[in-house]
């Protein structure tokens, strides 16, 4: 097992350098030669090629940052799932105020994450450190509401020792309230997510497809101006352009309100990546339809 | 709602219609002929247009903010509960609930207008929370808690907490069974509304013998259906709990 973990390590670095770093690393330094060596040979077909390859930089980078945001905020939440049953352990305690209890009983936690955090705690407090400050450390690196009221709550008790056990438990239950309503919210918020994703998605470009093709295939089969009907190609060519175009749009408004959900703006370019080409394909599959 | 004409809000919007008359000139002008007075209806529609997406947004920024300070609330009055029950002084109770969290801050503003400005902490209680109706009630009630003779005031507090969280969450369930409605609505106005103006206007107008200008087409597909769209999105978002 250990050697399959060391194994899978090295996989992910390399030298100390993620290989993610160093794939995004090496297309830039591809596309900065490429683009010196450009200046000695000017070729339209080496300064697109150059394009093609500083989008993908771009688009690498962007998908990096929005996957360690993700991991982090995966991270976050289940530190805070994990505080609150170690909130409800803490009540079993004999005494509140002992900050060594405390620190043992959390580094023995079955939550991987707070158990490592609480022990990289422990010892600094053990090397000397301030406890204040290694709490403030850990508070800025998580930015949690939670956690930063159970820190406060640590350093009140070790400091004033006016916090008791029921302290701990009213937070614990403060919190399981307070996400119940979030879960709640969140839960609706998700319903909203999908109806628009399945509109953007599926409906407005399939329907919009199969009446373009409707429309295409009933001005070939029938003869509309033998029964004295013209029928006019601008008005259709116009009419599917524009379908076209408000099928970006719609695409776009759809992106932008589901990452303004989620609280996410980043995350506009992420649904815009997959709704768009999934959109176009739909709308083009409509001729196949009818 | 705060004022919406600002200044810096005006000269973007009179950015916006120096690009629009420049569009008309440049492009639309000289392609097709079209009249002055489609300038003049762009402009008061991009007048309506502008302002009310602005007045949606305010909202929403309220309705964030609120929300945040909704979530603090319950283990705002939880915690003061707590300090209570061990017979800490209101104020220094209150004291310890400064932090950098909105209500935090709220708080910090009213002791500073009490230590300097001598006011009341009832007075600078319901002055700091002005711009929250919610939030002056529960401050309201805070103080009304204090001043009354009870000698439980911290099982009366979580009662409040308690009863705070069944609010919200009676809020998020009428929020649900409106927003089934507004989905249905939503749906249909951008997939099917759409559709059915694409077939009316290729095969119906020829059997009815409408004429449709071009440039009609493009407005009404390319600008008015994306805007509902948009303002029906707006309009679920600003009203989420």
């Amino acid at each position: 097992m250990k050697r399959k973990m060391k194994k899978r390590g090295f996989m992910k670095n390399i030298f100390g350098v993620e290989l993610s770093s160093l794939f995004i690393l090496s297309l830039v330094v591809l596309n900065i030669s490429l683009l010196i060596l450009n200046i000695f040979i000017f070729n339209l077909d080496v300064l697109l090629f150059i394009g093609i390859l500083m989008v993908l930089d771009m688009l690498l980078l962007f998908f990096k940052k929005l996957y360690i945001n993700y991991s982090f905020s995966k991270q976050k939440k289940e530190l805070e799932d994990g505080l609150v049953d170690e909130l409800l352990r803490l009540t079993s305690l004999p005494k509140s105020n002992d900050l060594k209890l405390i620190l043992a009983k959390l580094e023995s936690s079955k939550n991987q994450i707070i158990s490592k955090e609480f022990k990289e705690i422990n010892l600094k407090i053990k090397k000397g450190h301030n406890p204040k400050d290694v709490f403030n450390l850990l508070k800025e690196k998580y930015n949690s509401d939670v956690l930063n009221r159970f820190l406060d709550l640590i350093i009140l008790n070790t400091t004033t020792g006016t916090v008791s056990v029921s302290d701990y438990k009213n937070i614990a239950s403060n919190f399981l309230k307070t996400k119940l309503l979030l879960d709640e919210r969140n839960t609706l918020l998700l319903t909203q997510k999908y109806t628009i994703i399945i509109a953007g998605g599926i409906l407005v470009p399939g329907i919009l497809g199969v009446v373009i093709s409707l429309v295409k295939k009933l001005g070939t089969s029938l003869s509309l101006e033998a029964i004295g009907i013209s029928n006019s190609l601008s008005l259709y060519l116009i009419s599917y352009w524009c379908s076209i175009i408000y099928i970006i749009e719609y695409v776009i408004i759809s992106s932008f309100y589901i990452s303004l959900i989620e609280q996410n703006s980043k995350k506009t370019v992420v649904y815009l990546s997959f709704l768009l080409p999934a959109s176009f394909l739909i709308f083009f599959a409509g001729r196949f339809i009818v | 709602m705060g004022n919406i004409f600002t200044k810096k809000l005006l000269i973007t919007f009179f950015v916006l219609v120096a690009f629009i008359v420049l569009i008309y000139f440049l492009l639309i002008y000289n392609v097709s002929e079209i009249s002055v007075n489609y300038l003049l209806w762009a402009i008061v529609f991009s007048f309506i247009i502008f302002f009310s997406i602005h007045l949606f947004l305010i909202k929403i920024n309220l309705q964030n903010y609120k929300r945040k300070i909704n979530y603090e609330l319950p283990f705002f009055l939880n915690n003061l509960a707590n300090d209570l029950e061990r017979n800490i002084p209101f104020k220094l109770s209150l004291q310890n609930r400064i932090d950098e969290s909105l209500l935090g801050t709220k708080i910090k503003q009213a002791l500073f207008m009490v230590d300097n400005l001598g006011y009341t902490l009832e007075e600078s209680l319901l002055l700091v929370s002005k711009d929250n109706f919610e939030l002056q009630t529960i401050f309201y009630q805070l103080t009304d808690i204090m001043q009354s003779g009870t000698k439980n005031k911290h099982l009366v507090l979580r009662t409040l907490s308690d009863s705070l969280v069944e609010k919200q969450s009676n809020d998020i369930k009428k929020y649900s069974s409106k927003l089934n409605m507004i989905s249905l609505i939503y749906v249909v106005v951008s997939a099917i509304v759409p559709a059915l103006f694409l077939m009316f206007l290729l095969v119906g107008s020829n059997f009815l013998e409408i004429s449709f200008a071009p440039i009609t087409i493009i407005l009404v597909t390319v600008v008015l259906f994306p805007l509902i769209d948009m303002f029906l999105l707006l309009y679920m978002k600003a009203n989420a709990p």
